[in-house]
């Protein structure tokens, strides 16, 4: 089984990077199901947005499952990882070629169920209180979206979103649709203050599922955010409400890093620094509408890319020391610099692409976003990037600093670590790397933004 | 619209509201419960007053029936005293600030909402005359089966995913499977004297459902539900009890709709679109998907309900109490 | 319609109100069939007219999907009340678990 899943996780990978191909090369694809067609049929619909989100989802996948093929060798758990991985892998990628409303709820839910059921997965007490938690928020936040499908089709009789998006009108109907959509995913995402699920859910859960949930699940919403915003909801928005969710990003980013800061377990601190970075995907909220709107997107984009790999590495990484150590505390983890090295260079450099030092991914994408916001002038986000940036340092020098720190090779606590797999380590730091260098191609990701700039409206 | 039907209407409607009402308040789950099934069963009405027997009689067996077994049974494993009281007291512990901001967000989303429905047009509709305009196409003379499993079925492939994958999800809990129900036996022969006359009639109305879904209300997912629950009476009666022998053979019918369901898919991809079944032999089709989909929502909704593999069947008693191994 | 949203926002009331993961279930499973009578009551909406179906199935698939999720929350529920005795979630509700047959593990 696992091989098997492996094998189509590289099928996915290769058919995502030859649509990737097809939209560089010709632009936005759609594909109607069925050959009916919009509005009466549901199409699929792939443009560089959606181009990107794939080859994140194959590329993060591919990384995790291989890991997941030495994490799982001979563990009961492993029997359910394998289809649940692949149910979860074929909705989110359901989810990000989906043009059709209706069929985006039904993804929704898809990968809600597989993301708890595999949160829950260890079968362990706290992992179960946390999934029942994660899936209540989940289920509410689909109901939520649902009722605004319901507005939506109630209001304009079509379910494709570019249908929809013709008809919209600046009204109650459209805005309350809106609202409904925005707290909905507000919550998948967790952004503070619903982020009170994230944590323990994620830190809970098996090394491969924190990976998962944190690299790749919490994007789904975000992706949808984007859609709804960038075709859906494109004229009829206030950009008095950007700078509402700009301030909940702000405070996001300051609430989840001083948390961060302050947690004993390693995993926690990974949870609690997701909570962070999602705070700077809701900065393109308030900077979309200045005049460096566009250089804002992409950098919201690539962010989203370079978290989603980086984030995934740096969880396979502390699931590596929970795995040798058999606990996740950071002061107890002395030494574990000398004896892993592989795993502690992927944590830092992971870190180094989260705090957005050059030359990674998260640094080009962080200078799109401040430039965005210093031409602006709206220097309240500017402290905030700079600040958060700080902040994520902070943490995760904290980590590598009790991690570097020399214990007597006597002391009973380096013999008791356990050996891992070479598979273990090198996976997260190969995706480290893969994050890192999107710096120096992130020029390829933005082109195919451009390709298909999500901004052009699309024929109905 | 007669004066009857209006006043029938506003009655029904208040009494949803009232038994939501009852039902979420109420500090006996056990009442919870059968108020949700009433509750149910209210809604099908419902369904059926606004022109949708197919939705009516989806409610009445999987709104309520099956959701309501799957209810009870929980009831029964985690209620914290067999059949006494089952106290559903504990609420959230809230200061009066945060009650009177949940207050204040509840009522806020309703006074939205209602703002949002009321302001809506009149003239509406929706994509009805899309669907009557190609419904020759479609293979299917029930709007609503043309819809499901043609016009949009990639929604309903998507959704027997929904389904497998609530089984593995729960599959994966580990937890005990259920078994005969504590009643059944304290009953005597007589539940499995009402299995023996039930499931026959449950199964038969199943195959005239789906039969007739192509033409009238009903179709794979009713008939599903049914046969299904054919299944669970089965279950609970102790007649059938699962065991490591059954694995393969219920798996493979689990998946078989899925499977059949995109086989024809692909077939669409000769010539034409996935999901694009060949002019000429639209409704055999979608006929045989639609029996293909009995089968595995029958087995899986069945499978859903004993919620464990049954490779770790080891029946053990609900709530405890001794019973016979089946 | 107002029928369905006040029904959704009764089951939302429920859903935040209630500590008891089985009543959680059904203030959500009330949520989902407000959503629906909106749905449905927008498709038949012209007095007079045969309804439209599009809502119809999507409702269809919703309820079948409404039904997928309460099973899977109720056998967690079940999963969390056989280890860990309680049936609330922790931090909404602090009372000790009930004293017989806690925290057994199967």
């Amino acid at each position: 089984m696992p091989y098997f899943a492996l094998a189509v996780s590289t099928l996915a990978l290769g058919s995502a990077a030859g649509l990737a191909r097809h939209v560089a090369l010709e632009g936005a694809l759609r594909y109607p199901l069925g050959g009916w067609g919009a509005p009466l049929g549901i199409d699929l619909y792939v443009d560089g947005l959606a181009a990107l989100a794939l080859l994140m989802t194959g590329v993060v996948n591919w990384f995790i499952g291989l890991y997941a093929t030495a994490y799982f060798a001979d563990d009961r758990a492993g029997r359910y990882f394998w289809p649940l991985w692949l149910f979860l892998s074929g909705a989110l990628n359901a989810l990000f070629v989906s043009a059709d409303l209706f069929n985006l709820y039904v993804t929704l839910e898809l990968v809600g169920l597989a993301s708890v059921a595999l949160a829950a997965l260890s079968g362990k007490g706290p992992a179960l209180v946390a999934s029942m938690r994660y899936l209540l928020v989940t289920l509410l936040g689909s109901l939520l979206y649902l009722m605004a499908v319901a507005l939506l089709y109630a209001a304009y009789g079509a379910l494709d979103i570019a249908t929809v998006g013709a008809r919209l009108q600046n009204e109650p109907v459209a805005w309350v649709a809106f609202a409904l959509i925005t707290v909905g995913m507000w919550l998948k995402i967790a952004l503070f203050p619903l982020h009170f699920w994230l944590p323990p859910a994620h830190a809970n859960a098996p090394g491969p599922v924190s990976a998962l949930l944190s690299g790749l699940v919490v994007k789904a919403g975000f992706y949808l955010l984007l859609r709804f915003w960038i075709m859906l909801f494109p004229d009829t928005f206030d950009p008095r409400a950007g700078h509402v969710l700009g301030a909940f990003g702000v405070a996001a980013i300051i609430w989840g890093s001083l948390h961060a800061l302050r947690q004993r377990r390693l995993k926690l601190l990974v949870a609690y620094s997701t909570v962070a970075q999602m705070g700077y995907l809701f900065l393109l909220f308030p900077l979309s509408f200045t005049v460096q709107g566009a250089s804002a997107w992409s950098g919201v984009v690539l962010y989203m890319l370079a978290h989603a790999g980086a984030k995934a590495a740096m969880f396979m990484a502390a699931s590596n020391l929970l795995l040798a150590y058999g606990h996740d505390r950071i002061d107890g983890l002395s030494g574990s610099a000398h004896i892993m090295p592989v795993t502690l260079f992927a944590f830092g450099l992971s870190g180094v692409t989260l705090m957005g030092l050059p030359p990674s991914g998260g640094f080009v994408a962080k200078w799109l976003l401040l430039s965005a916001a210093v031409e602006a002038q709206m220097w309240f986000y500017v402290g905030a990037i700079v600040l958060g940036g700080l902040l994520a340092a902070a943490y995760v020098f904290r980590v590598l600093r009790s991690a570097s720190r020399i214990v007597p090779s006597t002391a009973a606590g380096t013999l008791a670590v356990r050996r891992l797999p070479r598979r273990l380590e090198w996976a997260p730091l190969v995706l480290a790397a893969v994050a890192a260098a999107l710096g120096f191609y992130a020029v390829l990701p933005l082109e195919l933004l451009e390709e298909a700039a999500p901004f052009t409206e699309v024929a109905p | 619209m007669s004066i009857v039907a209006a006043v029938f209407d506003a009655v029904l409607g208040l009494m949803l509201i009232w038994l939501a009402w009852r039902l979420l308040r109420s500090d006996d789950l056990f009442k919870a419960v059968v108020l949700f099934i009433v509750f149910g069963l209210m809604v099908a009405l419902a369904w059926a007053r606004l022109g949708s027997p197919d939705l009516a009689l989806a409610e009445a067996a999987i709104g309520a029936g099956l959701t309501g077994v799957l209810l009870l049974i929980t009831l029964a494993t985690t209620g914290h005293s067999a059949y006494a009281t089952f106290d559903a007291r504990p609420r959230v512990r809230l200061g009066w600030a945060g009650r009177w901001t949940r207050g204040l967000l509840v009522a806020g989303v309703a006074a939205i909402l209602a703002t949002a429905v009321w302001s809506m047009a009149e003239d509406f509709r929706g994509l009805a005359p899309a669907v009557d305009q190609r419904i020759a196409e479609a293979g299917a003379a029930n709007p609503v089966t043309a819809v499901l499993l043609n016009f949009r079925s990639w929604d309903t492939l998507l959704e027997i995913g929904v389904l497998l994958l609530a089984l593995t999800a729960t599959w994966a809990l580990g937890g005990r499977p259920v078994s005969a129900f504590p009643g059944a036996v304290r009953m005597g022969g007589m539940f499995t004297v009402l299995a023996r006359f039930l499931v026959p009639l449950l199964v038969l109305t199943g195959i005239y459902l789906v039969w007739a879904g192509t033409n009238q209300p009903g179709g794979a997912f009713q008939a599903g539900t049914l046969i299904g629950a054919a299944g669970i009476v089965l279950l609970l009666s102790g007649l059938l009890a699962p065991h490591r022998g059954h694995a393969f053979p219920l798996r493979v019918l689990q998946v078989f709709g899925l499977l059949v369901f995109l086989s024809a898919g692909l077939a669409g991809l000769f010539g034409g679109h996935f999901l694009e079944y060949p002019a000429g032999q639209v409704g055999a089709f979608i006929l045989g998907v639609e029996l293909a989909l009995t089968v595995s929502i029958a087995v899986t909704l069945g499978a859903l309900f004993f919620a464990a593999e049954p490779h770790a069947a080891r029946p053990l008693p609900v709530q405890g109490r001794q019973q016979e191994a089946p | 319609m107002l029928v369905g949203v006040a029904l959704f926002s009764l089951g939302l009331h429920g859903l935040l109100a209630k500590a008891h993961l089985l009543h959680k279930v059904l203030g959500l499973n009330v949520m989902a069939s407000g959503t629906f009578m909106v749905f449905i009551g927008a498709g038949a909406r012209v007095p007079g007219v045969a309804p439209d179906p599009v809502p119809q199935a999507m409702v269809l698939t919703g309820i079948v999907v409404a039904v997928c999720t309460a099973a899977y929350a109720l056998a967690l529920t079940r999963r969390i009340r056989d280890v860990t005795g309680r049936t609330t979630l922790p931090g909404e509700h602090d009372t000790p678990p009930p004293p017989h047959r806690a925290a057994r593990d199967y």
